[in-house]
């Protein structure tokens, strides 16, 4: 039988296994990523606090994101709470949507890393590096590589289409023991 | 299509949508499981991306603070606590060597005040915090997740529809879009103060002592008056009204009831209902609209439904009959969907869940069911309640086939007693007694039929036989096999498994018209046969 101390340092163990998908549901609700970094490490201390909580077995990530909710709504307005809600709703049903899909996050985060060693455009890998390197909102990155806010979007769409494609594509072979 | 909506959804992780974009975005990728599978990857690669990324870009140029607050943490505290605090210390520790590992030092980016939290005072972090609990400056907000639901909720609930959500866009908000044009018919305010407002309603019918709310003033409420945006509407405890607005929603005021308030906004309406009934039929609201009704308790938003609102000082009923609408509970943001055919209270202490509402009347008409082979035809009649009957020209004796039929479905409980009675007209000039016969079949259902001649000749236990419809010229009400006489005892149908029913009319002598199937749980006696049903004649 699993041990109290065991049981605690599986859940902690959960949370960081699943912290691209807590702190990607935080990014999508609060479209800056230091504010979801904060929220991350809210929730990552509550999760640590009420670790008893969770029964071994059930659907870890969805315990933790109903967490993570708590967190969110607490930093909002209560006045747009209601309004707010419903957003977080989608975005929990998208996650969940890719949630049963194979490839765990560690492989996948992995995986994103060899294709992005990969990645042979300069401009692309430019694009990608002020987006989500530096931070840089869209409008700024923009700014900086002479783009439409739209021509911006649309290169990182197909950037990440492609990147999308190539982790897949790697899983797929991982998988298969190739 | 696929490159449509990632455009799209890089527009949206960057903030770079209007609220109202962005709730029509969503609204969209939620009908389609496949932008939604794609939203959820975007996501979840999106953090890997930051991670991934952020650890090849030097430190001083990144935006974010993450690093430098974990450092701050693990320095801040200067006296640690007994027992909570390993737990913390070593979580956190656990959090920054995590992060440490996907990014290289930069104790020097840029800095940020953040709410403070006690930190640990450690330098090395062991892998897995040794024991125990928790800093206590985070209690308070720790206090609000005290009651965390205990994991891990249902993944299978159903997403619910849209709603106007606003996504805290970092470009500025849209203006506010230009003012409907007035409704048909709306006569300007008589005071000047109110003339730049927008009227949302009009007043359909007003009945008895109504008041129309504008601030601390209180005006007489007046059939076909405006309702402007703000203004409220009182009925006293005799009184009544309807509000119509724009888009043909119509919401039904009952005595005693107190509207403090309807607001006409970008996202829609808002109505403050402060006590008393509604009734509230909701056209289709546009995706990015929403419709709501905020009262002490809760608030509902709806999409396009038809559904009712009983709110008292301490709780309030929502009873929906068509579509569905989301109740929050405003002390908690307790949230549930409800759907058709069943009803939420919400109140302190209780649970905010949807239950089935009792289903006690059933009225099917020939707009509802499905014409099946040729025995059947609508036709449409002045004296029909809808203004629209079932035909079938000529009796078909014999077995009963399913390709000849009107099948209609249904909601019903199981194991609920409902009497059956049939409004139907003899087509036939002579010999009626032989042309005003049909047969319903329920399905998976115990059917009694009282006694009579032809009991049991329907061939089935779950069918039941509605004949004697010669007995008025016009539209009548049967319940059995009443060619002997009128009064007799009607058939009564207990459905086997709740839910969904289908419920199949065929034909046994003709010509023979049917207007409605009542499937009453509370109508034993035979309906008068000026009465159409438990509902009022929809014509």
């Amino acid at each position: 039988m699993q041990s109290p101390e065991d049981k605690r340092r599986a859940v902690m163990r959960l949370a960081l296994e699943h912290r691209a998908q807590l702190w990607g549901f935080l990014v999508g609700l609060t479209k800056d990523p230091a504010k979801a970094e904060d929220l991350f490490q809210n929730t990552y201390l509550i999760l640590c606090e009420k670790w008893e909580q969770y029964r071994p077995g059930t659907n870890f990530l969805a315990w933790a994101r109903q967490v993570a909710r708590f967190e969110f709504l607490a930093s909002v307005d209560p006045g747009r709470r209601p309004f707010v809600t419903a957003e977080m709703e989608v975005l929990e049903s998208a996650m969940r949507a890719v949630e049963s899909r194979g490839g765990g996050p560690s492989s996948r985060r992995e995986a994103l890393r060899q294709c992005l060693d990969q990645m042979p455009e300069a401009r692309a890998r430019r694009v990608l590096d002020l987006r989500y390197g530096e931070g840089l909102a869209g409008d700024k990155v923009a700014e900086q590589l002479g783009l439409s806010l739209n021509a911006l979007y649309t290169l990182l769409s197909r950037v990440r289409r492609v990147l999308q494609d190539c982790i897949e594509r790697r899983l797929r072979i991982e998988e298969a023991g190739v | 299509m696929n490159d449509s909506v990632r455009f799209q959804i890089e527009r949206y992780l960057d903030g770079g949508m209007t609220p109202r974009e962005a709730s029509e975005f969503l609204a969209t990728v939620e009908q389609d499981p496949e932008a939604l599978a794609l939203l959820g990857r975007a996501l979840e690669d999106q953090a890997h991306l930051f991670d991934v990324i952020r650890g090849a870009v030097p430190a001083e140029k990144r935006r974010d603070t993450t690093r430098r607050l974990q450092i701050r943490r693990l320095r801040a505290r200067s006296k640690p606590r007994s027992g909570l605090y390993a737990v913390w210390i070593a979580g956190l520790a656990a959090a920054g060597m995590f992060t440490l590992w996907l990014a290289p030092p930069a104790w020097e980016s840029r800095s940020r005040v953040r709410s403070p939290r006690p930190a640990p005072d450690v330098s090395v972090a062991p892998s897995v915090p040794p024991s125990e609990p928790l800093p206590e400056a985070s209690a308070k907000r720790l206090q609000s997740v005290a009651e965390a639901p205990t994991p891990p909720p249902s993944p299978n609930v159903p997403s619910p529809p849209r709603i106007e959500t606003p996504v805290a866009p970092r470009r500025e908000e849209p203006p506010p879009p230009p003012p409907e044009p007035p409704l048909p018919g709306l006569a300007p305010s008589r005071n000047p103060a109110t003339l730049t407002r927008a009227a949302v309603a009009i007043l359909e019918r007003v009945q008895g002592d109504c008041l129309v709310l504008d601030g601390t003033e209180k005006l007489p409420a007046t059939s076909n008056g405006p309702l402007l945006s703000g203004q409220g509407l009182q009925c006293g405890p005799d009184s009544a009204a309807v509000v119509k607005f724009q888009d043909h929603s119509r919401v039904e005021l009952g005595p005693a009831t107190r509207l403090r308030e309807c607001i006409q906004g970008p996202g829609g309406r808002q109505l403050r209902i402060d006590t008393g009934t509604l009734i509230a039929e909701v056209a289709k609201q546009k995706p990015a609209e929403s419709f709501a009704m905020t009262t002490g308790q809760a608030e509902i938003v709806v999409i396009g439904t038809r559904f009712s609102v009983a709110c008292a000082p301490d709780s309030t009923r929502v009873d929906v009959r068509e579509g569905r609408v989301r109740v929050t509970r405003l002390s908690d943001g307790a949230t549930t969907e409800v759907p058709a055919n069943h009803s939420v209270v919400i109140a302190a202490g209780a649970p905010v869940e949807a239950r089935p509402s009792p289903i006690d009347e059933i009225l099917l008409v020939p707009a509802q069911g499905r014409i099946l082979g040729t025995d059947w035809h609508p036709e449409k009649d002045a004296e029909a309640s809808t203004g629209i009957a079932l035909e079938a020209p000529k009796s078909h004796p014999g077995p009963l086939q399913d390709a000849n039929c009107v099948a209609f479905t249904t909601n019903a409980e199981a194991g609920k007693t409902y009497y059956v009675w049939v409004r139907g007209k003899c087509m036939a000039k002579t010999n009626r007694i032989e042309h005003d016969a049909v047969i319903i079949d329920f399905g998976d259902s115990e059917v009694t039929e009282p006694p009579g001649p032809n009991k049991g000749l329907t061939g089935g236990l779950e069918r039941g036989l509605f004949n004697g419809f010669m007995h008025t010229s016009g539209y009548g009400w049967v319940g059995s096999d009443s060619d002997q006489g009128r009064d007799v005892p009607c058939v009564t149908v207990r459905f086997s498994r709740p839910g969904r029913q289908t419920v199949k009319l065929y034909v046994r002598e003709g010509p023979i018209r049917i207007d409605s199937i009542w499937i009453s749980a509370l109508q034993k006696s035979r309906p008068d046969d000026s009465q159409s049903g438990p509902l009022p004649p929809r014509k």
